[in-house]
């Protein structure tokens, strides 16, 4: 796998970094960690995306199903500073209108310290 | 280019086009400004030329990973093979175009990505598969399948000017 994962807690809060690529190979062990991370007491996510340089069909299925899951137990799931070549392929499987996407780690958090 | 049909082999079929798609005249080396089709491939770094590599890479990555996962089912038997070419060739309209054409051919069950109903993915719905399919199609300009005996042979072509 050619995936770096690593997880931090903000408020309470997972933040996962990922860099490299999130592929096919990785998709299947990111998706496991992800459901893992939700549940009714802990809804929220936030996944910062910029290190990572590609992103295929099952990596973006392994973030929808992660959003997915928040959703259900009416958490939110943000994305952070995707790539300008990560953000082609959202705009092309219209999953940028899906997704809640932020600059930076600050700008995604800032509601929840607010909240 | 062979390579075991293994998901962890695809970065290295990846790479390669990758490299190649630095070599292709006009695409990496382009200053060309003016309102032209070739225009709108730039210089590297411009998100245009990487959008455009990325796009290659991706419709090999979605093509392979298929036959990978549902052609040899994740057996981790089996092969891959990838040609990568330029040739001019023909569109539509009868204009000779530069292309680059990338075959894949292995020989795993029958599957014909060309065969399937695509649908735009819808934002609102956020399906959990068909981006692969969708990507493939969308991101190329011609795609043919072949079965010969046991082999498969998918070309994806994607014009270059």
């Amino acid at each position: 796998m050619e995936l770096d994962y690593q997880i931090a807690y903000r408020s309470g809060i997972p933040l996962i970094y990922l860099r490299g690529r999130f592929d096919a190979e990785a998709a299947s062990f990111v998706k496991v960690q992800l459901l893992s991370l939700v549940n009714e007491q802990q809804p929220n996510m936030v996944v910062n995306m910029q290190g990572v340089n590609f992103v295929d069909s099952l990596g973006l299925v392994a973030l929808v199903s992660g959003m997915k899951l928040c959703r259900k137990n009416r958490g939110v799931f943000r994305l952070v500073g995707l790539q300008p070549t990560v953000r082609f392929l959202f705009e092309m499987t219209r999953l940028d209108q899906a997704f809640e996407l932020f600059p930076t780690d600050e700008d995604a958090f800032a509601d929840f310290a607010r909240g | 280019m062979r390579v075991p049909a293994r998901l962890d082999c695809l970065p290295v079929l990846c790479a390669t086009v990758r490299e190649f798609c630095a070599t292709v005249p006009g695409l990496l080396n382009s200053n060309d400004s003016s309102q032209t089709r070739s225009a709108t491939i730039n210089a590297p770094g411009t998100p245009s030329y990487s959008n455009f590599v990325y796009s290659i890479e991706l419709v090999l990555q979605e093509a392979a990973s298929n036959i990978v996962r549902h052609g040899y089912k994740e057996s981790g038997k089996g092969f891959l093979e990838l040609a990568v070419s330029l040739p001019e060739i023909e569109d539509l309209g009868g204009a000779k175009r530069r292309a680059i054409v990338m075959e894949l051919t292995d020989n795993a069950l029958p599957f014909d990505p060309t065969a399937r109903k695509v649908d735009v993915p819808d934002p609102l719905n956020m399906p959990e598969s068909g981006y692969g399919l969708y990507l493939i199609r969308k991101l190329t300009d011609k795609l043919e399948y072949s079965r010969r005996g046991t082999l498969n042979n998918l070309k994806m072509v994607k014009y270059v000017h």
